[in-house]
């Protein structure tokens, strides 16, 4: 089936094409130069200049010109050539976390319900309504998708039987597969999601809100197992609020965008500090401050001021003057490891660093040697690390902001979470709790469409949605219907100008002798 | 079932008895195209001008059906019992020269029709046999790129061939006045005689220096006679169709125009001919309009018409 990115293009060149067929309707004197002894007497007549024929002249070379404007048409208009429809593509992602726990049945027989329809009546409903494209993404921390070949009745039993996982559960794993498994199909009309999970906080992590609608931009369709859904409140009804941690405020005299791009990943409001920052500020202080490269001691002071206030404050290497060796990181490198499981990988380039008394370790070297660590300050905390933040590649690790998120909760041991995961969400770190309202709003995207077309998906960057260019081979025909049409018309005036001139000659020197 | 003629001319191409100017071609040289016209006209409704005849003997010949029985030489019909006429040469001293127009414009033809110079051409050639016959001396001058005289008055056993072939060789080119080459005429005749201009008449100055010449003339009391050729086209008689018209002496200077929708086109070319039809009128010039597609004997009696007016 051909489609058309840019019809408006087509639809230019055929409006094109109507150009040459009106010249080629005009014919324009003289189509007969011609000697007159007496041309003394005649009188200049405008109308024989231009006039009009009732048929086209030189049928091939209008037909020529008429092609070449609508192959550029066509070529512009972003043609592509795509298979027959295959239908809707369904991506059930089925929970296999320790923490589904006896649920774990009855997950396996919704998800084989979706997959294979037929078991549970929710199922059903959903086979109804289904196409006939189905995968299967199994997740805990990581996802797999399951061959479609391998999705049978006795799959699914053999599942039941084995029982869900020992591991906890990444709901950011499983948009991963998600978007492996979409991109994985070749050939469909649109494509949507499901959830069977028992939804928990479990799964959560930071950035997900965000993750969530740049993974996928349809809406996922979550089957709760293990217990009611969270009830949407009446007067949650509006923008879901993302859970914005505070205000984070960037000290750097230069560079810092990565780490505010990270920060604003999880969910900051992040402004860059001035040297009066604290006198210049108006509204709610800074929750955050992070500190890139040395800085004034009025800033110092003022920062330590901030931490004493009730803000957490991270010094990267060489800024801080606690700190040994304050000109910052030497030669050797090494891998980050964090307290929370966040890993840089790769060579981090590492500096020393002192520890001072009731200070707590955030993050060590793969040799054990302290890394980063957080000191207790007033209300606050302060926090030191022994590289620099957008050193290198750092800033490019897929665990980066999941560090940056540890070194921003400081003194703080507890699960922070986005204020969109309600007031519990913050306080608690309850694993098993399950998701509120507002997280499971966002994580289902309502709002968004059920299912997603191909050529949204594509625009989403999922690929070219199978479609076959043909735009660069339409061009190729009007480059060569161009070289046809130039070598027939040079050949076509070459034969006019030779008919004139011989006109010319039998007309004043043609004497008959 | 129609039976083709002397020359490969069926009679039903000739027009009322005489030769269409286009098939007078076929007959081959001018000699032969000349000798035809004039027998033509000679023998047709015309007679011939020169008919009168001379004083002194010029030679026998054999008797024909329809010679006038007052030329037979009964004495030499006693001695050979066979009948011959006596034939004169003609007492004249009329000299005679042929103008031709041989400018650029005159390669013009319309349509299948004949070129003016060579419809010039037939018209000399006639004319000369004519007056050549009638014991004038006949000379010819030509003026395209400029003015020539190529033969002097003369009337001489091969004069006539010599006449015809410069005529055959004439090719239209440049744009000279006819005045140039009727004031050369006039100082190459000796005494008062007859100048025959045949032309299209297209002058730079509308003809102004070409009726000062002819007055020249008049005054030294020639006898001058202008045959205008034109095509039907050029003369509006038949429709020119449209296109970018071009003077041949002026190529420069085009103009896109369609005189077949133009009815003042056909007015315009009339009144400067006759314009310059009063004003020889005056000057006591014998005019005569031809036109390419009318018969050459024709042409001769229109201009014998003129003379006996």
């Amino acid at each position: 089936m051909l489609e058309l990115a840019r019809p408006a293009y087509l639809l230019a060149g055929g409006l094109l094409a109507l150009v040459p067929i009106a010249l080629h309707l005009i014919a324009r004197r003289p189509p007969r130069r011609a000697p007159l002894p007496t041309a003394r007497f005649v009188r200049p007549d405008p109308r024989t200049a231009v006039r009009l024929r009732r048929r086209p002249s030189d049928l091939l070379l209008l037909a020529l010109r008429c092609a070449l404007l609508l192959l550029l048409g066509a070529a512009f208009a972003g043609p592509s050539w795509r298979p027959a429809p295959a239908g809707t593509v369904e991506v059930v992602l089925l929970d296999r976390g320790a923490g589904i726990g006896g649920a774990w049945a009855e997950a396996v027989d919704s998800a084989r319900a979706l997959v294979l329809g037929g078991g549970a009546a929710e199922g059903r409903a959903e086979s109804g309504r289904r196409g006939a494209g189905r995968e299967l993404v199994l997740f805990d921390t990581a996802a797999v998708r399951v061959p479609a070949a391998a999705l049978d009745a006795a799959f699914f039993d053999s599942l039941a039987a084995a029982g869900p996982g020992d591991s906890p559960i990444d709901y950011a794993a499983a948009l991963r597969g998600l978007v492996a498994a979409v991109r994985a199909r070749p050939g469909f009309d649109s494509a949507g999601a499901v959830l069977v999970t028992r939804p928990r906080w479990e799964g959560w992590s930071p950035g997900l809100a965000r993750l969530r609608d740049a993974a996928w931009p349809g809406a996922i369709r979550v089957v709760g197992v293990g217990g009611e859904l969270p009830v949407q409140p009446a007067a949650v009804d509006g923008p879901v609020d993302r859970g914005v941690p505070g205000i984070a405020m960037i000290h750097a005299d230069r560079g810092g965008e990565y780490v505010t791009a990270a920060l604003e990943a999880l969910g900051w409001t992040v402004e860059r500090g001035s040297e009066n920052f604290a006198a210049d500020r108006a509204g709610p202080a800074p929750a955050l401050h992070v500190v890139l490269g040395p800085v004034s001691t009025e800033v110092e002071a003022a920062l330590a001021e901030s931490a004493r206030a009730g803000a957490t404050v991270v010094l990267e290497a060489g800024v801080s003057a606690g700190a040994a060796g304050g000109s910052g990181v030497g030669g050797a490198t090494g891998t980050l490891r964090f307290a929370g499981g966040a890993v840089l990988d790769g060579a981090v380039r590492r500096g020393p660093i002192a520890i001072p008394p009731g200070a707590r370790l955030l993050a060590a070297w793969d040799d054990g040697a302290p890394a980063a660590v957080a000191v207790p300050e007033g209300e606050g905390c302060r926090v030191e690390l022994a590289t620099r933040l957008e050193e290198g590649r750092l800033p490019l690790a897929p665990a980066f902001p999941a560090a940056l998120d540890r070194l921003a909760r400081g003194c703080d041991d507890g699960q922070r979470r986005p204020a969109a995961a309600g007031a519990g969400g913050a306080a608690s770190n309850g694993g098993g709790r399950p998701l509120d309202a507002g997280a499971l709003a966002v994580l289902e995207g309502r709002g968004h469409p059920a299912a997603v077309g191909a050529a949204d998906l594509a625009a989403a960057g999922f690929g070219s949605d199978d479609g076959r260019p043909l735009g660069r081979w339409i061009l190729l025909a009007a480059i060569a219907v161009a070289a046809v049409e130039t070598w027939l018309a040079r050949r076509r005036g070459a034969g006019r100008r030779v008919g004139s001139a011989d006109e010319t000659v039998a007309g004043i020197g043609g004497t008959g002798r | 079932m129609s039976e083709a003629g002397p020359h490969g001319i069926r009679p039903a191409e000739a027009e009322g008895g005489f030769l269409p100017p286009r098939l007078l071609d076929r007959l081959g040289g001018l000699d032969l195209i000349a000798r035809t016209v004039v027998e033509g006209f000679v023998g047709g409704a015309h007679r011939s001008p020169y008919r009168g005849a001379g004083e002194e003997f010029a030679r026998h010949r054999a008797y024909q059906q329809g010679d006038d029985v007052r030329h037979l030489d009964w004495r030499l019909f006693a001695r050979t019992d066979r009948l011959f006429v006596r034939e004169y040469r003609e007492d004249s001293n009329l000299q005679a020269y042929l103008v031709v127009d041989a400018t650029a414009s005159m390669g013009y033809a319309d349509g299948a029709g004949l070129p003016k110079l060579r419809y010039a051409a037939y018209l000399a050639a006639a004319l000369a046999y004519l007056m050549l016959r009638a014991g004038d001396r006949v000379g010819l001058a030509s003026y395209g790129a400029a003015p020539v005289l190529h033969h002097p008055p003369r009337n001489r056993p091969g004069h006539l061939h010599d006449l015809l072939a410069t005529l055959e060789r004439l090719e239209p080119a440049g744009d000279a006045s006819a005045a140039g080459a009727l004031d050369n005429v006039g100082e190459a005749l000796r005494r008062k005689g007859r100048v025959v201009l045949i032309s299209d008449l297209l002058e730079d100055d509308d003809g102004a220096a070409l009726l000062d010449a002819l007055g020249r003339l008049r005054a030294r009391g020639d006898e001058a006679i202008v045959l205008r050729t034109l095509t039907p086209e050029e003369a509006g008689d038949a429709p020119l169709a449209a296109g970018t018209f071009h003077d041949p002496e002026r190529p420069a200077r085009e103009v896109a125009a369609s005189p077949a929708d133009d009815p003042g086109y056909a007015r315009r070319v009339a009144a400067y001919y006759a314009r310059l039809a009063t004003a020889m009128g005056e000057r006591g010039v014998e005019y005569v309009a031809v036109t390419t597609a009318r018969p050459v004997e024709l042409a001769l009696g229109d201009w014998i018409r003129v003379r006996g007016s």
